[in-house]
């Protein structure tokens, strides 16, 4: 049951997404061409102060065609998957909800195909931004990034440590984001007669709430930092050189101290919002 | 037999409103049921609650022994008084979808019930007059092989010319060992095709009974006397 409500959820969000995708990395080509080609001819700097005039307007409105569309992205991504939870609470709430599948199933599901979409949004903006940078020679140098990180193993360091506290950090905070606008269109249609009106209401206090609890999770969990003896960081000199860094030991214990709240705080968060929009949208449930 | 619906104590309130008020019935398989009452009377209250869009503030019903949940929703084919589909899907996606997810559905059923409405199945949902759409959910609706139908207006929508021929779909496509609950305001469109008939009243059950013992105990027909019977 929750392989095919998934298959659905993709099958209606696709074309949204692809339509989206296509465009940017088209904006994205048409940039890298426009940037190569004057570069390459010598545009910008030709002594023709008529052509290299109309072809720098021609290049800046690309360039600000492809900002827009890049942000655009980003911000549809999630509109489109807020607007798809928030139509389930109207008339296709008729169809969905009396399928033979339960209310985990259900929030699962939208969680799941949410969480992809947004992986591969995040995806298309770097493949764009690859595109667009294609010719340019800086862009060589990433590959530097895999020899950075070898020569921080080298050191002792524990990078691939952190990047996996940044990865779940970031799985946690993207799903209790869209989690925090779930919780506040399952509540919606309780408080107002208008169900848009009710949902907005319900954000307002959803947020308020959030804010309260937040706080009160960073004192709980930043006071047994401060209890942690700071005679315990210590600084290593880099054997052949003059500079002095914290010693791997403490870069770690730092970097699981600092996600670790994040990671808890979210989870507490996401926890909290899917229990409460599971009750709503099984006891409270009230499709117009 | 056991019932295939029953219903005890049944109540529903949004605010100060009573939706319904404490509703007992029980419904036998095999049985064509009108869900009979003036506006607000309760009808969709009880056809929301009995397919699961609903959680009862008091009293509690069973379907097939069951508390409405994906037990039920498996066994109950619903017919809201909404168009449910995604505008964009073709109608034919819609017959796949229903094909998906309900192990009672009969595919060939489908497309027999659209070709004889006439309906493109290749055409978009929201290409299709509004007439129509209710058409194509009443095909899946019915296409289903399931053990309680719950029929919300289902001719509501549609002209008078339409109305005998939606009848006629509904009564030679159901499951026969299934029952059938239509709500209605049309009675006079319905009644010939009914076995019993339920009035309801500010949430009560004002009346439940058979069609034939109406006719034979009043000589009337039920449209007569639920105009006798709900006059203002």
């Amino acid at each position: 049951m929750l392989g095919k409500l998934i298959k659905y959820e993709f099958k209606a969000t696709s074309r949204m997404f692809l339509l989206m995708y296509a465009a940017l990395i088209l904006v994205a080509a048409i940039n890298s061409v426009l940037l190569i080609g004057g570069l390459n001819a010598g545009l910008y700097t030709s002594g023709n102060d008529l052509v290299a005039t109309i072809y720098s307007i021609i290049s800046a409105l690309a360039a600000t065609v492809y900002f827009f569309a890049m942000f655009a992205v980003s911000i549809l991504t999630f509109v489109v998957i807020v607007v798809r939870f928030y139509r389930l609470f109207g008339d296709e709430g008729y169809l969905w909800f009396t399928l033979p599948a339960t209310p985990n199933q259900h929030l699962i599901s939208k969680l799941i195909v949410a969480l992809v979409w947004s992986l591969a949004s995040g995806v298309v903006i770097m493949l764009s931004l690859g595109i667009l940078f294609i010719g340019q020679g800086w862009v060589q140098e990433l590959w530097r990034i895999p020899q950075l990180i070898g020569e921080m193993i080298a050191m002792g360091y524990n990078p691939l440590l952190w990047l996996v506290l940044i990865l779940i950090m970031a799985l946690v905070a993207t799903v209790s984001g869209f989690m925090m606008f779930f919780t506040a269109i399952a509540i919606g249609p309780n408080l107002t007669k208008s169900r848009l009106g009710g949902s907005v209401l319900a954000y307002i206090l959803v947020y308020v709430i959030t804010q309260i609890v937040a706080t009160i999770q960073m004192v709980v969990l930043v006071f047994p930092i401060s209890q942690i003896n700071a005679q315990s960081y210590r600084f290593e000199a880099i054997p052949g050189s003059a500079i002095e860094l914290l010693a791997p030991s403490a870069v770690d214990q730092v970097a699981l101290w600092f996600f670790g709240i994040f990671i808890v705080g979210y989870t507490v968060m996401m926890v909290g919002y899917y229990l409460v929009t599971r009750y709503f949208m099984t006891k409270k449930l009230n499709l117009p | 037999m056991s019932p295939v619906l029953q219903a005890q104590g049944l109540t529903k309130q949004y605010g100060g409103l009573v939706a319904l008020n404490g509703m007992n019935i029980s419904l036998e398989p095999g049985r064509i049921v009108g869900l009979l009452g003036p506006n607000g009377s309760g009808k969709t209250t009880f056809i929301k609650i009995a397919a699961g869009l609903l959680a009862p503030t008091a009293g509690q019903v069973q379907i097939g022994g069951m508390e409405p949940g994906p037990g039920t929703k498996q066994i109950v084919s619903y017919l809201p008084d909404r168009t449910y589909f995604d505008g964009w899907m073709k109608v034919r996606e819609c017959v796949e979808m229903f094909a998906d997810f309900y192990t009672d559905f009969n595919r060939n059923k489908a497309y027999d019930m659209l070709q004889s409405l006439g309906i493109d199945a290749n055409k978009r949902f929201k290409t299709l007059s509004k007439g129509t759409q209710e058409k194509v959910q009443l095909a899946m609706v019915m296409s289903r092989s399931a053990q309680l139908y719950l029929l919300d207006e289902p001719i509501g929508g549609v002209d008078p010319a339409a109305r005998d021929y939606i009848l006629e779909t509904i009564i030679r496509n159901y499951n026969e060992q299934g029952t059938v609950i239509i709500s209605t305001h049309l009675i006079y469109d319905i009644e010939r095709v009914l076995d019993d008939v339920i009035f309801l009243m500010n949430g009560f059950v004002e009346r439940f009974t058979s069609v034939d013992q109406i006719r034979e105990q009043s000589g009337k027909s039920v449209d007569e006397v639920f105009r006798e019977a709900f006059r203002c």
